[in-house]
This record gives C-alpha cells, sequence and structure tokens, in this order.
C-alpha cells in the first residue's frame, strides 16, 4: 500500500492546558511494500504517528492517503472500517482480551470485522500459530502464556487476514530472546508485500537495512 | 448470523470472566422475582381456600375468646391452634335447628407427623364431595380416613395403623404420643385441593376418649389422660381418678389444657343454611357468652383485606430488591466497564466500531437481567411445586406451583425494563469512552 503524507500536525493539551506539538508538520511518500524505521526517543510521538497512520487519530492538519483513500476525509465509522480492512496493528503490551482462549483471540476479531469465513480464518489461525511455536497452546487463555508467547498470538492476529499495511510499535520490547527473534522474523517476512511501519530499539531490526526513515522529536516543541 | 456467533461468545466470556459478579447480578433479579411468584402463589391459594370455605361452610361457631382469624385459620386451615371448647349440644341444637341444612362437629387436637387429626364425623367427609377408596363412614372411634397427600407422605393405606401425638403437629407442646388409642386406616380420601388433603380424619368420640371422659370406659385397657382436665371442669367421673397414670409434667402448664377435649366438648361446629340472611340471625343467636359465632364469608373478606395488604408489603420489598439488584448490576457493569478500557481500547484498534463495543456491553448487562428474570421465574414455580406438599401443610391450602399472581406479570416486566435502562446507561457509557486516546497514552 501506497502512502502520502503531506505536512501532518498533531498537537495534544496537557494537564496545565497548554499544546504540546507532538507531530510538527511531517510529510513523506511511502511505497507499497516498503519497510519503514520511525525513530526518535520515548515521547518523541512514535505512537501518536502511528496512530494517526492507522486512523484512530485525525491530524489537526495535513492529510493522509493510502492507497486510493484519503483517510483525513473518513468518518470515524468509515475508518474504522478502512483499518479492519487494511490495518495490522502489533504494540508493545496488552495485546490480548484475557477473557478468550489463544484460537478466539486470533479468529473472532477477525469474524467481527468481517475478515473472510470462519472455517478458513480458523484453518489459517492454526497453520500461523502452530508456525510461531503456539500450535499447543491454542485453548489455553493468555495468563497460562509467558509474555513472548502472548506477542507471538498478537502478531498470528494481526497477520491472518493479510493487511496491506503492517503497523509495528516497538513489537519486541520486553520479550524473550526466542520470542523476539520468531517476531522480528515473522514482520520481516511480509517485507515487500505490505507496507511496514517500525518503531523499535531492537538491534535484530538494526540489521536491516530499512527503505525510508522517519525520525521524530527533532521539531516537537511548544506551540 | 457467523457474526452473532462470534458476539455472543465474546459477551459469555466477558461475563465468564467475571463470574462472580455475574452469578451475584443474576442471583439478585432472581430471588426477587421468586418472592412476588411465591407470595402470589401462596396468597391466591389461601384466598381460594378461603372464598370456598365462606360458601361451604358459611357459619363457624367456636368458643369465645379466640378472633374470627384465628377460628378460619383452626377449623378450615388447620394452621392454628384451637382456641377452647364448645359443648357437644351446640351441635346438636345447630343441627335441628329448621334454618341450618348441614351443619358438622370439628374436634381438633392431637396431629400425626406435621399432619392435624380432626374429630369429625362421616357426614362432614361424604359432604366434602370427594372421591375415596374404602370406608370413610367412621364408625367407630378407631377408625380414620387419611387425606391424600398424609397417605402419600406417611406411606400409609387402608389398614394401615397409627398413634397421634397431642398437640398440633411441629409445635414445642406436641409434648406426648398417645400410644394407647390406635388408630385404623379404614379409607383414603383422592386428592381435593384443599385442606384435606393434608389432614387426617377421625371420628370426634376418639378424640373424647384420648383426652379423657367417660368415653373411655367402654374400651378396655384404654387409660384416660384427662387427670389435669378434672383440675379445671367439673366431671362426674371423679371415681375414675385413681385408674388414671400420673402425669405430672401436665400439671405445670396451665394453658396446656386448653387443647384436651374431654367428654362432650367439641373446638368448632361448621354450619350451612338455606340462605344468607339465616347466617346474620344464628350468628346473632349464637354470639352468647362462651360461643363465637363467625361469618365466614364477611370474616373471610376482612382476612382477605389483611392479606392483601401482606402481599402488597411482600411485593413493595420485592420490588425495592429489584430495584437494589438493578443499582448493583449497575454499579458492576460501569466498574467491570472502567477496568476495561484497555481490551476495548484493543477492540477499537483491531476495527471494531464504537456501536458495536457499545452493544457488546448493552447484551452483556441484558442477559444477566434476562437470565435473572428466567431464573427467578422457574425459581419462583419450581420451589413451590417441588415442595407442594409441604408448603400445602403449612398454609392449609393446596398450592398451584405454576399459578401466576397478579403482581408477578408486572415484577418481571418491570425487571426487564430496569435491566433495559441500567444496560442502555452502560451501552452509552461504552459509546461515550475515548478509548482510542486511552491505547495512544500507553
Ligand atoms: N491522548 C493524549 N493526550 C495527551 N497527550 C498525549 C496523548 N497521547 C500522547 N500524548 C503525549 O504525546 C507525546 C508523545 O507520546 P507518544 O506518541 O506515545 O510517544 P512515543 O510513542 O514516541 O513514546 C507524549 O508526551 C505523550 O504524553
Ligand atoms: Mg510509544
Amino acid at each position: 500500500m501506497q502512502i502520502t503524507l503531506s505536512n501532518i500536525e498533531k498537537s495534544f493539551r496537557d494537564p496545565s492546558g497548554s499544546a504540546r506539538r507532538v507531530i510538527a508538520g511531517i510529510s513523506a511518500d511511502i511505497a507499497a511494500g516498503a519497510l519503514v524505521a520511525v525513530t526518535g526517543p520515548s515521547g518523541a510521538g512514535k505512537t501518536t504517528f502511528f496512530n494517526l497512520l492507522s486512523g484512530l487519530l485525525l491530524p489537526d492538519s495535513g492529510t493522509i492517503t493510502a492507497g486510493k483513500t484519503e483517510l483525513t476525509k473518513l468518518s470515524e465509522r468509515e475508518r474504522d472500517r478502512w483499518r479492519a480492512k487494511e490495518v495490522g496493528y502489533i504494540f508493545q503490551t496488552f495485546n490480548l482480551l484475557g477473557d478468550l482462549t489463544i484460537i478466539d483471540n486470533v479468529v473472532l476479531p477477525h469474524i467481527l470485522i468481517g475478515s473472510g469465513a470462519k472455517g478458513d480464518l480458523q484453518k489459517r489461525a492454526v497453520e500461523s500459530l502452530t508456525a510461531l511455536g503456539i500450535g499447543d497452546h491454542l485453548h489455553k487463555y493468555p495468563h497460562q502464556l509467558s509474555v513472548g508467547q502472548r506477542q507471538r498470538v498478537a502478531v498470528a492476529r494481526a497477520l491472518l487476514a493479510s493487511p496491506r499495511l503492517i503497523i509495528a510499535d516497538e513489537p519486541t520490547a520486553n520479550l524473550d530472546d526466542a520470542s523476539a527473534r520468531i517476531v522480528a522474523d515473522a514482520i520481516l517476512a511480509l517485507r515487500g508485500r505490505s507496507t511496514i511501519l517500525l518503531a523499535s530499539h531492537d538491534g535484530r531490526f538494526s540489521a536491516v537495512k530499512p527503505d525510508l526513515t522517519i525520525a521524530l522529536g527533532g521539531e516537537a516543541g511548544h506551540a | 448470523m457467523r457474526k452473532m456467533n462470534a458476539f455472543f461468545t465474546l459477551v459469555i466470556a466477558s461475563l465468564k470472566g467475571r463470574l462472580f459478579a455475574t452469578v451475584v447480578s443474576v442471583l439478585a433479579v432472581a430471588v426477587a422475582l421468586a418472592v412476588v411468584a411465591v407470595t402470589g402463589i401462596v396468597s391466591f391459594a389461601i384466598a381460594k381456600q378461603a372464598f370456598e370455605s365462606g360458601r361451604k361452610y358459611p357459619l363457624i361457631v367456636a368458643a369465645e375468646g379466640a378472633s374470627e382469624t384465628q377460628i378460619i385459620l383452626s377449623t378450615i386451615f388447620h394452621i392454628d391452634k384451637p382456641r377452647g371448647k364448645i359443648p357437644f349440644e351446640t351441635y346438636e341444637t345447630l343441627k335441628k335447628d329448621p334454618r341450618v341444612t348441614a351443619a358438622f362437629p370439628v374436634a381438633a387436637a392431637d396431629s400425626v407427623g406435621v399432619f392435624p387429626i380432626i374429630g369429625t364425623n362421616g357426614d362432614f367427609l361424604k359432604d366434602l364431595g370427594a372421591t375415596y377408596r374404602g370406608d370413610i363412614a367412621l364408625a367407630d372411634s378407631h377408625d380414620a380416613v387419611l387425606g391424600a397427600t398424609v397417605a402419600r407422605q406417611l406411606l400409609m393405606d387402608i389398614g394401615a395403623q397409627f398413634t397421634g401425638t397431642h398437640g398440633m403437629g411441629g409445635s414445642a407442646d406436641a409434648a406426648h404420643e398417645h400410644a394407647d388409642h390406635t388408630y385404623v386406616v379404614k379409607g383414603v380420601l383422592d386428592p381435593t385441593g384443599g385442606p384435606e388433603d393434608a389432614a387426617v380424619y377421625t371420628s370426634y368420640k376418639a378424640v373424647w376418649e384420648i383426652h379423657g371422659g367417660k368415653g373411655h370406659k367402654g374400651h378396655k385397657g384404654h387409660k384416660g389422660q384427662g387427670e389435669e382436665e378434672e383440675e379445671h371442669e367439673d366431671h362426674e367421673d371423679h371415681e375414675d381418678h385413681e385408674d388414671h397414670e400420673d402425669h405430672h409434667d401436665h400439671e405445670a402448664d396451665h394453658d396446656h389444657d386448653r387443647y384436651h377435649l374431654s367428654d362432650g366438648m367439641l373446638t368448632a361446629v361448621l354450619a350451612r343454611t338455606g340462605n344468607p340472611v339465616q347466617v346474620f340471625e344464628l350468628q346473632q343467636e349464637y354470639s352468647r357468652p362462651g360461643l363465637t359465632a363467625v361469618n365466614t364469608a364477611g370474616a373471610v373478606r376482612s382476612f382477605q383485606k389483611y392479606f392483601n395488604t401482606a402481599g402488597l408489603v411482600a411485593t413493595f420489598f420485592a420490588g425495592l430488591t429489584l430495584l437494589i439488584a438493578a443499582a448493583l448490576i449497575l454499579a458492576i457493569t460501569l466498574m467491570a466497564l472502567d477496568a476495561r478500557r484497555r481490551e476495548l481500547a484493543l477492540l477499537r484498534i483491531l476495527g471494531i466500531g464504537r456501536g458495536t463495543i457499545a452493544l457488546l456491553i448493552m447484551l452483556e448487562t441484558l442477559i444477566v437481567t434476562v437470565a435473572g428474570v428466567v431464573l427467578g421465574f422457574l425459581l419462583g414455580h419450581l420451589i413451590p411445586a417441588l415442595f407442594a406438599d409441604r408448603i400445602g401443610v403449612l398454609i392449609g391450602a393446596s398450592i398451584e406451583p405454576w399459578h401466576i399472581g397478579a403482581n408477578e406479570p408486572a415484577a418481571l416486566l418491570g425487571a426487564l425494563l430496569l435491566g433495559q435502562v441500567v444496560a442502555l446507561i452502560a451501552m452509552l457509557r461504552a459509546y461515550r469512552m475515548n478509548l482510542v486516546e486511552e491505547s495512544a497514552k500507553n
């Protein structure tokens, strides 16, 4: 998926009431299938940037166009649908629903957002979970798994419907080595097929040269 | 359809995830509704029985000193202790009275298990109009006829023998057994739905014999126990005294002798007249020292008023419980909603809309209330169905476990409506949660 950012800005009001500009006039052309590294220190606005690109938030100004869709023109409901269809979102913590089994965590959201037929989703979920080393834990609950195993489940869920845009926000932070390797490999394997936006301090990713780097934090300041 | 399944799986999983809160919520609704149902069933059974008794026995003559309600409770429902005694001749004169079309003697004092033994005569049993097996003439003082529930519960049939216990069943003063007077079951009534199902009938003469007096002299080997009676009453058979066994334990209890029926005494006479005016006439005539004459239909009406008020009070408290249950469910739901912000934010990130999440929350709450309503209805009728016999003995009237009381539909509907309101509040709250901002902060 080709993505064009044109001068997007986003500010938040902090508790004292003054506005703080987190994203300050970013423009970029992201080619379909590109691997984009989003860098910057903690608090630089990486998560905010991802939320804008996934349509969870709207920028204060500027436009985001993804493929033929101008995201910044859509209503919340339309952005929800777009995100459901196009985005696989992997983030650092709180990735799974505690009351659902592992297999349900992967399949159920996709049924709810209409990603496909249940039987097909189920089959692909089992394959994917097995490939990620979770095949023996399909009917366990998240609390019965390690943090690393849970993140692998989140990856399986994010990638199940072959999204054209993958957003990975610190996907390997706090993971054991084996899990981090599996997660990193699973994400990087999709390079070329899906556009990947990645924020990570993990050396496993720095070994791979990104097609584009977006550095955040430099311009951020009080508006 | 598949989406609906997934939706329900999510809802059920979340309810199961906080099982304790869910169970407490469901039970709170269920208990409130069950109370309404049971109250309706019991009051309907009592009202029906009371109405029936007013029609069947428009005049009851009992001893002075008891209230009309007490008299109806003890003679018709067999649930209060009979208070005091009246002479047998009251029955004889009423029976001879041309205005009286039917009169029946009642002499109650003993019980077998929880069931009262009613001393009466064969006419009374025939007048019930119930079908029966065996013989219900009560010709001999050892003959007994069982109500259907008694026969079933005590596993007795024609030919079985038993002895009575002094005092009304179950009470603390059911002190001693009249082991010396053995009854033989001669007949068993078919179920009638009335208090007779839970009663044992014998001849009033049997009651006299057991509690002392001349009747017992005719029976060899019978030892009367009327010793203390004679301290309070003038009896001509003082010479019997030395035949009696000692029952010192009784002498301490002066109240006790009220339930002892000696020769020639009854607890009540039930009567029917040609027309209602004659009930009033007879009531006037028989309201004299030592006697109370009750116009049953009239008494039942005021009794009914009292009972309706009691039912209303019970319903009021059930309504209050329901409101508390609703508030509880709302509090639990909102608390759970807050605790689940992150999970709900996750759903939003996955592309699930605000409306869908709000619907999810609404459905969770609705399921709890509907489950409470269904369980309440079932408990409110299944418990009476399971314990129909016991409740029947307790209230002196057979219940219809599946009867829907006057207040029940309103209570069920009210609970559903309250549930809907709570669900809508929770839904609105969920809809307006700013989950994305929330997730952006982590
Ligand atoms: N919803 C919000 N409301 C107010 N401030 C926010 C909100 N989301 C993020 N911020 C602020 O924006 C800044 C950037 O945050 P974030 O995008 O999470 O940075 P990063 O992911 O690079 O650590 C932080 O100072 C953070 O406190
Ligand atoms: Mg972040």
